[in-house]
């Protein structure tokens, strides 16, 4: 047993076996099997060793023919080590004895014959060890050839997930309905996985360094989001806690859920919108059941999917009226493509700096077709249900007007084609640009809506890369200059009367949702876990308390004395609710 | 049952190259061959096992052979080992 300490980025508890994923590998899983499905399992082998030895034949006879035989040896060599007994006959040997998958046995052998090659004093025979990698690697691949190979899409049974990092291509790719927790080397509570991770309800460690390292693949782990902790065969008597713990974070979560039938607002009677920020269309039946009303940020760019290519007209329609039926009668907010180069394709420019660079809108200049389809798209989806449409990463007027004139590009096409669309879908402003949001008042009168995109316009504001641990700890939501500027479009929204909301971190944690309320933000869209505890807080909150405090706070001049106010201010039960929302924070 | 003693001469011992053609050489009898040095005995057709004897130039490896073609079968693997794998020395 042996216990990892990382950050806690989603809270709850799973325990499970861990699948470890190693960049440009393939992924191996261990499966227990029945003695009948482990006979079809030792074919499935023999199949993978035989596809080998062809493909090793083949290319031993063409190095043959092409530069001489001696230099064609070394798949002498790899051809006698996949009929090898200590290879081929142990590996069969596992998979019968063990009723493992073939992957599994392939690894265990692996790993037993590295222990001994690693021995070796003799640098020249130690790297012989490559040669077997080489070896193996190729009969896992070809084992993953074949259709009935597990792949992250299919996951055979349900898995912790140890990865380095998770990227939005993998996420989009994972059958998530098999994932129990996620735990990952790199990563803070802002990070992208952080949000999946909350957005589905997983437990997730972040932050651990060397997880991917440190997990045997296949070894049984417990995972605590709430406390940052990771145990790795855990014995008995631990495991006992952890269940026990489970159970009581189920109940409790069960008891925040039963809080979906109340409504959000304050002591007072001020309504407050609270609504869920998703990436897969399958969530929003998470964001219902938390008591979400409304999808306050789709993240669309998850249409993409692994190989990055833009979903047509159509299926987008099709993804677009599903949420709207799925969160009938409140509205949907989509928030254009927020992608990079990278959606160009690989073979296109590059970015030294990606996030300041070429990205969303930005991009029309190279490519104006898909921004195009997804306005189509989302103008006809008008036609079936309350959409809404969100521009990201704007920095002012001008850039706006551009993608206004391409809205209406947009509905003169879809006039011109006859197809049924809404005209006048409300179309509002992400506003994650500090120097949009600081001309919020000159925007105002061109938008429909503002929604606050706090996780960028912090990170911009601050200069702070908050993916960066060395500096992510001077990202302060609550630093004095985030304050003002929110203020400040609050105000602007007021002034020009258009709805106002926030779709970033800060919206989810109870004590910054009550001080956002004190601004005069009414929507708030977050992570669907987390809505309850916001709800909670919020609840026990008197709008005119929320905003003195929002006032007294501006005037203070560091991010710690304004924390230090709010936790001496907060009534108790916002209190609680902001403590059981920690591992979020 | 036939034992000797052989010297690995080729200046980089039995590498990869050297050992596939032991196991080559070895699997053309029928009788059963071992390899072993320092304690470790091992299959003398798995190249694995072969490898993992870690011989390198200048060791001594025991050979043995079992079987209806054993006299056959040293001759041809003390031939191979003595020559060095027909590698520079």
């Amino acid at each position: 047993m042996s216990t990892l300490r990382g950050t806690g980025v989603a809270p709850g508890i799973a325990v499970g076996r861990a699948l470890v994923m190693e960049r440009d590998a393939v992924p191996v899983f261990r499966l227990s099997l029945t003695a009948e499905q482990a006979e079809a399992e030792v074919h499935r082998l023999e199949e993978a060793l035989l596809a080998s030895r062809e493909q090793l034949t083949l290319i031993k006879d063409r190095l043959s023919q092409e530069v001489g035989a001696p230099h064609a040896y070394i798949f002498d060599a790899h051809l006698l080590m996949l009929e090898d007994p200590l290879l081929r006959d142990r590996a069969v040997t596992i998979v019968r004895e063990e009723r493992v998958n073939a992957e599994w046995a392939l690894r265990s052998v692996s790993e037993s014959l590295h222990l001994l090659f690693s021995h070796f004093s003799d640098a020249y025979l130690r790297e012989r060890s490559t040669d077997l990698d080489d070896v193996i690697g190729r009969v896992l691949l070809n084992l993953r050839g074949r259709e009935d190979a597990p792949a992250l899409s299919r996951l055979p049974a349900p898995v912790v997930l140890v990865a380095q990092d998770l990227t939005p291509s993998e996420a989009a790719e994972l059958d998530w309905e098999r994932v129990l927790a996620i735990v990952t080397d790199v990563g803070s509570s802002t990070y992208h996985t952080a949000i999946i991770a909350r957005s589905l309800g997983l437990p997730a460690v972040a932050g651990l360094k060397d997880a991917t390292r440190r997990i045997p693949a296949g070894s049984e782990v417990v995972v605590d989001g709430t406390r940052g902790e990771v145990v790795v065969d855990p014995s008995g008597s631990t495991l006992q806690t952890f269940r026990a713990a489970q159970e009581e974070y189920r109940q409790e979560e069960e008891r925040l859920r039963g809080t979906r039938a109340l409504p959000a607002q304050t002591l007072d009677g001020a309504a407050v919108s609270l609504e869920a920020n998703v990436e897969f269309p399958e969530e929003a039946s998470t964001a219902r059941l938390h008591g979400a009303e409304g999808i306050g940020l789709f993240r669309s760019e998850y249409l993409l999917g692994r190989g990055l290519r833009w979903p047509n007209e159509e299926h987008q329609l099709d993804v677009y009226r599903r949420l709207l039926e799925q969160m009938h009668p409140h509205p949907v907010t989509v928030r254009t493509w927020d992608v990079g180069l990278e959606a160009l394709g690989p073979s296109g420019p590059s970015s030294p700096n990606p996030a300041l660079g070429e990205r969303a809108l930005r991009l029309l200049h190279r490519s104006r077709e898909p921004f195009k389809v997804q306005l189509r798209a989302l103008l006809r989806a008008g036609h079936h249900g309350p959409v809404r449409i969100m521009f990201p990463f704007l920095s002012g007027a001008s850039d706006l007007r551009t993608a206004l004139a391409l809205l209406e590009e947009a509905r003169a096409e879809l006039r011109a084609d006859g197809l049924d669309f809404r005209p006048d879908v409300p179309v509002g402003l992400n506003l994650e640009v500090p120097s949009a949001a600081v001309i919020a008042d000159l925007l105002a009168p061109e938008v429909d809506f503002f929604s606050v995109g706090t996780n960028d316009l912090i990170q911009f504001l601050l200069a702070v890369d908050r993916t960066d641990p060395r500096v992510s700890g001077l990202y302060q939501p609550l630093h004095p200059a985030v304050l003002r500027v929110l203020g400040q479009v609050a105000r602007a929204a007021r002034a020009h009367e258009i709805p106002l909301s926030v779709c970033g971190e800060m919206a989810g944690q109870p004590m910054q949702a009550v001080l956002l309320v004190g601004l005069g933000f009414r929507a708030l869209s977050m992570a669907p876990t987390a809505i309850p505890r916001v709800k909670a807080a919020l609840r026990a909150v008197r709008l005119e308390d929320a905003r003195s405090l929002a006032t007294r706070c501006l005037a203070l001049p560091t991010h710690q004395e304004i924390l230090e106010l709010v936790r001496r201010e907060l009534p108790l039960e916002a209190q609680t609710a902001e403590a059981r929302g920690r591992a979020e924070a | 049952m036939i034992r000797r003693e052989l010297r690995i001469r080729n200046r980089l011992g039995l590498h990869a190259r050297a050992a596939a053609r032991f196991v080559h050489t070895a699997g053309r009898f029928r009788a059963r061959v071992t390899a072993g040095r320092e304690g470790k005995v091992m299959d003398g057709k798995s190249i694995l096992g072969i490898l993992l004897l870690a011989a390198s130039q200048g060791s001594a490896v025991e050979v043995t052979v079992d079987g209806p073609d054993e006299e056959q079968a040293m001759a041809a693997l003390v031939a191979l080992v003595e020559g060095g794998f027909g590698e520079e020395p």
